[in-house]
Formats: structure tokens, C-alpha cells, sequence
């Protein structure tokens, strides 16, 4: 994102990575890390690392667990990430259409 | 605040692109490749018995037949469906397993109600024909609503499931107005060619 944040926009979901997680994570009740890595196209290290300051802001929570003996992590929104979520398209759309005078 | 029009250009394309993530995650990816080739294949393989049988491409013929030949055609043509129906949810769990993605999501309920729903009305249909002792327009009626069942699960998904339903809807129509008397050759092309033809394109592209 090459120009200014405008300080309306949660810099935390205002990243391409992560604001691609959380809008996938909007649509579906939850995604497995394979699901999004795919869907992103991104590496498993920059969604490793994405997921996990998501995490720690509070608007995703990380489940892992085993199936048939292979390790599955799974991703969701939390309700804080859901309300952050809109209040940065909220404040997106009104960037761009701003009220005129 | 207001944003420039280059911010305003970069903005709307953030809008973009989260509508566009929005809906890719609300797709259903899991579409049938082997248990689309192995239906058809079995499809094809009930169609050639059948025609053994009766020796015409119209499936009213069936009712000439001796009652435990005709129950055996019966049994042949549900067991064809229900293996195909067993098989393809056999694999589909399986793919899903393998990639992490769950079939109780959203998206994967859609489908299983747009699909389930028309081939609901299908056996109903049926069976109220069979109890009046008719039996034309049957596989028409089948591959009218599979076709309708397949168009609208794939608004959940790509392009390819909606093409394949206008195809069955479009043969489904074919069968009951134009040529009745050759439905089990329409059931043999439908049933049998185009899941053989679909899963064999989503296998090639799964590869790609």
C-alpha cells in the first residue's frame, strides 16, 4: 500500500495479506490454513505470520488439531475481528465516497 | 477526511478485491472428478444391459418384459444411482480431508439442498408414474431436475456445473418433446458422456 493510511483505516487489517484473511474469513464460518494459503496465494510463512498478528490483535482465533494423524489448523473471525471487519468497510466506503457539500 | 482521487482509485480497488476474496470463499470447490467418470462409466454399462433386454431405445419397452426381468432393470438402474450418489460423497469427504476444508460450511450446505431437493422431486415424480404403470418421460424428468439440481448448485460454484446443467436440462427437454422414443440413448449420452466428459475436464484442470 504505497500512499498515506488515511487514520480512519485499522492498520491492522490495512495490509493486503491480512486483510485478504480477514475478508475470506467474513465470508465463510471458517477456513483451513490450506484453504486460504491457496486462496491468497501466498507462502506458509507470510500466512503463518499474518495469521498469527491477526491473532494477536484479537480478530482471528487459530484452532489446531489432528486428523488422521495429520495436523489441521483451522481459522475464524473473532466477534471483535467481525466488527472491525465492518468498521473498516465502513470507513472504506466512506473514503471513497465522501459526503459533498 | 477525504481521500485524493489516487488514494480514491487505490481504495476502490481494496473494495475490489475484498468483494472478489468474499466470493471465492463463499465457492464450493469440491467438485466430482473420478466418481463423475465412474458413474458415467456405470451408466453406460446399465444402458448396454438394458438395451440387451429390450432391444430398443425406448425404456416403455421394459414394461413388455417378463415382471423379474423388468424388477431386475428396476434394481439395476436405483443400484446405478445409489452407488454413484455413495461414491461420489465417499470421495468428496475424502478430497475434503485432504484439503482441510469443511463440507458443514455454508457453501457446501447450498449444494447438497440444491441438488437434493430436485432429485427429491425426481423420485417422487417417479414413483407416482411407476404406480400408474407409466414409464415414459421417466429418464426426461430425471435429466430435466438433475439438470435444474446442477445449474443451481453451481451459482455456489464455477462455471463448469452450470454448463453441465443447461446441457442435461437442454437433453431432458430433447427426451420428453422430441424424441420420447429414444430416452434410453439420451440417458446413455446425459447420465453416461457428459459426467464421464465433466469429471475428465476437472481432473485435467485439477493437474494443470
Amino acid at each position: 500500500m504505497s500512499f498515506i493510511v488515511p487514520d480512519q483505516l485499522d492498520p491492522v487489517i490495512h495490509e493486503r495479506v491480512r486483510l485478504g484473511i480477514v475478508s475470506a474469513l467474513a465470508a465463510a464460518a471458517e477456513l483451513s490454513f490450506t484453504e486460504l494459503r491457496e486462496m491468497l496465494k501466498v507462502t506458509d510463512g507470510n500466512l503463518s505470520v499474518h495469521s498469527r498478528l491477526l491473532e494477536e490483535a484479537g480478530y482471528v482465533s487459530i484452532a489446531k488439531a489432528f486428523v488422521e494423524r495429520r495436523p489441521r489448523t483451522t481459522l475464524a473471525l473473532t466477534q471483535k475481528g467481525r466488527m472491525a471487519f465492518q468498521g473498516y468497510i465502513s470507513a472504506l466506503e466512506s473514503l471513497v465516497k465522501p459526503q459533498r457539500k | 477526511m477525504e481521500a485524493s482521487m489516487g488514494q480514491e482509485a487505490a481504495l476502490e480497488a481494496h473494495l475490489k478485491r475484498i468483494r472478489e476474496i468474499m466470493e471465492l470463499a463463499s465457492e464450493f470447490k469440491l467438485l466430482p472428478d473420478r466418481a463423475a467418470i465412474a458413474g458415467g462409466i456405470a451408466v453406460l454399462a446399465a444402458t448396454a444391459l438394458t438395451w440387451g433386454l429390450t432391444r430398443s431405445g425406448d425404456v416403455r419397452q421394459v414394461l413388455w418384459l417378463p415382471p423379474e426381468r423388468q424388477l431386475f432393470v428396476a434394481g439395476l438402474w436405483v443400484t446405478v444411482a445409489a452407488g454413484s450418489i455413495l461414491l461420489h460423497y465417499a470421495l468428496t469427504l475424502r478430497e475434503a480431508y485432504r484439503l482441510g476444508v469443511s463440507l458443514q460450511g455454508r457453501p457446501a450446505q447450498l449444494v447438497r439442498l440444491n441438488m437434493g431437493l430436485p432429485i427429491l422431486a425426481a423420485s417422487i415424480v417417479t414413483l407416482g408414474l411407476l404406480k400408474h404403470g407409466y414409464l415414459g418421460f421417466i429418464p426426461g424428468l430425471w435429466m430435466l431436475l438433475y439438470g435444474i439440481g446442477l445449474y443451481s448448485a453451481g451459482q455456489l460454484s464455477s462455471a463448469p456445473p452450470r454448463v453441465l446443467g443447461l446441457a442435461f436440462m437442454a437433453t431432458g427437454a430433447a427426451s420428453i418433446l422430441v424424441v420420447p422414443d429414444m430416452d434410453l440413448w439420451l440417458t446413455a449420452l446425459s447420465f453416461g458422456g457428459y459426467h464421464i466428459a465433466f469429471g475428465g475436464y476437472v481432473l485435467a484442470n485439477r493437474k494443470a
